[in-house]
């Protein structure tokens, strides 16, 4: 469509504008779906479904699988195949990312749709959710154009029965002309039956024949689809009014509401808490509370851990048994390699990994749980509703504020979620402003440096940690608040400069309150997190520290090549702020800026790198580092190392804004296809960072 | 906390356009005119045609966006999309509906 026409609702130049999107969307929707047969008499089956009635939960709970599930519209983004076995049958299950329908031309619409036609899938199971059947059943007709053998399940019965609603199965299968079943997935309840009814379908002993209104049964799947897309305006539109008429009419005959239950009432009362006046103010100690936890919690945790890597370290002072043990043997050995393998694998691999985990650990075991928690209850679509007037004026879609809260979790994972967005131009500012909001790996960076901050500015320790928690827990809020608003920012600056554009449409489906399934919700999340960070400790910190352990043992001058690295940038740190006090003439500055380009791979080693560093250089070099790790307390390392509460403001500026980690923009890169792209997401905010740290240490912090 | 200067409400007795629509009020869709038809095609998906029934059910504190009870789902909708649906505060007797169908029928 050009931009003088706007446009009347037959234009007939609308057609041309479809296929010209579908080319811009397709190469990031490169990945095209198939189901990999295990055996060659696996049955493929499809699962489709409108955004958020639960495919992830039929998904998981078919497969055995623990695909990540959410109360918002969305959330899978990326397709998910698994396989189950049932009466010595194997099941390929295929879960379709959640469309409305099949006709638009958005990329999972596409995926879904191709998948449906050409994908193989010997049959296709429709999740429906119960309270809102009617709306579901314009894509169950949909499919039931496209495909022969249809299997629609109403999903989320239980809900149904709060609300008071209950469905005539019957009826409806008489109507449609396909098998329908009930379930509730995440309870467990019509699995079985489920599975017999696929079973059946697929063997033939059930064979659905869906009454079309469309289409006959002659077609080619890709015929159906122009049938259905019809080649004007006017046709389209006639099959769309006809299909919402059809499940119109049919939700009248089989889905009784018996009015007000007192579920719905309290829907309503949540609605108005979360979403009145005081929303906003709610949203923070939301917040709050979960940054509180975790700082809390985290506390509590990383001391007894810390303690237990240093006892396998060395397990008793005064014999040095204990894994260092190992070094001093290696010592002894004819060949002196061995020492520096040792020192290497030990004094590096070892004492980075442990510190990554200990420090990185406990505070996202105990954050991962909790978002999950809120994110299960439904509470996300909320947030976005209430920030789209603030993401809108920036020229955004409100969508962005999904991706950013993905983004606490995982940038590279919120980068991924920015699919959710149809503006290209939207999706590309929810991609570069991503970085704005602290991620994971950062968090446990941010609490460390509050709270060495607030120890340096009120001198001793508080006394009482519940104070220390709670003033700990305001900065790093504040902290994340000023974040969200570079966001925002950034988004206005983007929209109005490289990214110009008029805000697109915006629809967002904001699903009921759910209660999340706390004892399940918080084992799953747990174990998922451990296993990651211990997996990441393996991927990334024990490499990280190998390297750093080589570098240190390399000799440099009087020093280590590492120590001679960060002599080199302690100018530039200096300059932004990293330095330390005046009295001392350490590295500091350029320990810090070393150990953040160290931590490209991963933010989580950003700080251990810096403390093993400033231990080593400390000590005078690799020999005598193990006496500087003697004294395992990250806090007062770094207070030996000169560190002030100027540093720690400029850290926490930098930890903020500086590059993403290389998951992340390699995320980047793949999302927009290009490597243009993927430098500026790591360019602005490091030009942000860079910017903030000189203007807060020349600017500011230089008169005071 | 200072009292925010609340914007004062403007309630229009008689909404003729979706994003007039006040909180709790119930309209039906009298005929959805978007210049975009990709937006257009995305309201028929969720539902929204000549006919339907829509209840606000909130909106944020700008008034932009709102959102909507339609056909058993809460959607969230921007004024920019929904000023251009068009709506009646009077319920179509079951003849509109039918006559719509006719109409379509012919068209066919």
């Amino acid at each position: 469509m050009s931009i003088m026409c706007t446009g009347c609702p037959y234009c007939p130049e609308d057609e041309g504008k479809p296929k010209r999107r579908r080319k811009q969307k397709k190469d990031a929707a490169s990945t095209k779906l198939k189901g990999n047969k295990l055996k060659p008499d696996d049955h493929i089956i499809a699962l489709a479904g409108n955004p958020n009635t639960g495919k992830s939960t039929v998904f998981n709970a078919l497969t055995g699988m623990h695909q990540h599930t959410g109360n918002w519209p969305g959330k899978t983004v990326a397709t998910a195949e698994g396989r189950y076995e049932y009466d010595d049958k194997g099941y390929v299950l295929v879960d379709l990312p959640g469309t409305y329908s099949l006709l638009s031309h958005s990329q999972e619409e596409e995926i879904a749709s191709d998948f449906v036609i050409n994908g193989g899938a010997e049959c296709v199971v429709v999740i429906c959710e119960s309270v809102c059947l009617e709306r579901n059943l314009i894509l169950v007709q949909q499919v039931m154009e496209l495909h022969d053998k249809v299997i629609v399940v109403v999903n989320l019965m239980d809900e149904a029965k709060r609300h008071g609603i209950s469905v005539n199965f019957n009826e409806i299968r008489e109507r449609l002309g396909v098998p329908v079943i009930g379930t509730s997935a995440a309870r467990g309840e019509g699995l079985d039956e489920l599975k017999k009814l696929i079973e059946d379908v697929c063997e033939g002993n059930v064979s659905p024949k869906p009454k079309r209104i469309i289409c006959t049964h002659d077609e080619d799947g890709d015929m159906r689809m122009t049938m259905m897309r019809g080649t004007t305006q006017k046709e389209s539109d006639f099959t769309a009014v006809r299909m919402v008429y059809r499940a119109e009419e049919i939700s009248r005959e089989t889905v009784f509401d018996s009015g007000d239950t007192p579920a719905e009432k309290r829907q309503k009362m949540m609605d108005k808490i979360f979403m009145g006046r005081w929303g906003i103010l709610i949203m923070l100690a939301v917040l709050f509370f979960i940054f509180w936890f975790t700082l809390a919690g985290a506390d509590w945790l990383t001391d007894p851990l810390q303690w237990c890597f240093d006892k396998i370290y060395i397990w008793n002072d005064e014999t040095g048994m204990g894994l260092h043990y190992l070094v001093d043997l290696a010592d002894q050995a004819k060949w002196s390699g061995w020492y520096y393998i040792t020192i290497v694998l030990v004094d590096g691999g070892y004492l980075v990994a442990t510190k990554v985990i200990a420090v990185m650990l406990p505070p996202m075991a105990i954050f991962f749980p909790l978002f999950t928690l809120l994110e299960d209850f439904g509470y996300l679509p909320r947030v976005a509703f209430r920030l789209d007037n603030a993401f809108r004026k920036c020229g955004a879609c409100g969508k962005q504020s999904l991706t950013m809260c993905m983004g606490f979790g995982c940038n590279a994972a919120g980068v991924v979620g920015c699919r959710i967005i149809d503006s290209e131009r939207e999706r590309k500012i929810a991609i570069l402003t991503n970085n704005f909001v602290p991620c994971n790996g950062r968090f446990p960076t941010l609490m460390l440096v509050i709270g060495f901050l607030l120890e340096q500015i009120f001198k001793a320790s508080f006394g009482s940690w519940f104070i220390s928690s709670l003033l700990s827990t305001i900065v790093l809020l504040v902290v994340v608040v000023i974040g969200v608003l570079i966001t925002f920012g950034v988004s206005k600056g983007l929209s109005s400069t490289m990214l110009k554009g008029e805000p697109s449409s915006f629809v967002l489906e904001l699903p009921p309150f759910r209660r999340p399934m706390f004892g399940r919700v918080i084992v799953r999340s747990i174990w998922d997190r451990t296993i990651k960070v211990l997996g990441r400790a393996v991927e990334v910190a024990l490499p990280a520290g190998i390297l750093i352990g080589i570098l240190a043992v390399i000799p440099f001058h009087d020093s280590t090549v590492i120590v001679g690295i960060a002599n080199a940038l302690n100018g530039v740190g200096t300059v932004m702020g990293f330095g330390g006090s005046e009295g001392f003439n350490g590295i500091l500055g350029g320990t810090l800026l070393l150990a953040f380009i160290l931590g490209l791979p991963a933010n989580e080693i950003v700080i251990p790198i810096a403390v093993m560093i400033l231990s080593m250089a400390s000590s005078g070099g690799y020999v005598s580092m193990v006496t500087g790790m003697g004294d395992s307390d990250i806090t007062s390392i770094l207070v030996n190392a000169g560190m002030t509460w100027k540093t720690c403001i400029s850290l926490m500026t930098f930890s903020l804004l500086h590059w993403p980690c290389a998951t992340t923009i390699l995320s980047v890169k793949n999302e927009l296809n290009s490597w243009k792209w993927a430098g500026l997401s790591a360019l602005i905010p490091t030009v942000c960072g860079v910017a903030a740290c000189l203007v807060l240490n020349w600017g500011i912090l230089w008169w005071i | 906390m200072p009292r925010l200067k609340r914007k004062r409400k403007i309630i229009i007795d008689n909404p003729e356009t979706l994003d007039q629509l006040n909180v709790d009020q119930t309209a039906w869709i009298k005929s959805v005119n978007l210049p975009d038809g990709q937006m257009r095609r995305r309201l028929q998906d969720l539902g929204i045609i000549e006919g339907t029934r829509v209840v606000c059910k909130q909106a944020a504190p700008s008034g932009n966006p709102k959102s909507f009870l339609v056909r058993g789902a809460t959607i969230a909708i921007r004024t920019e999309d929904s000023k251009n649906v068009y709506i009646t505060t009077k319920e179509p007797t079951s003849e509109d509906e039918t006559q719509v169908v006719e109409e379509e029928n012919k068209t066919e």
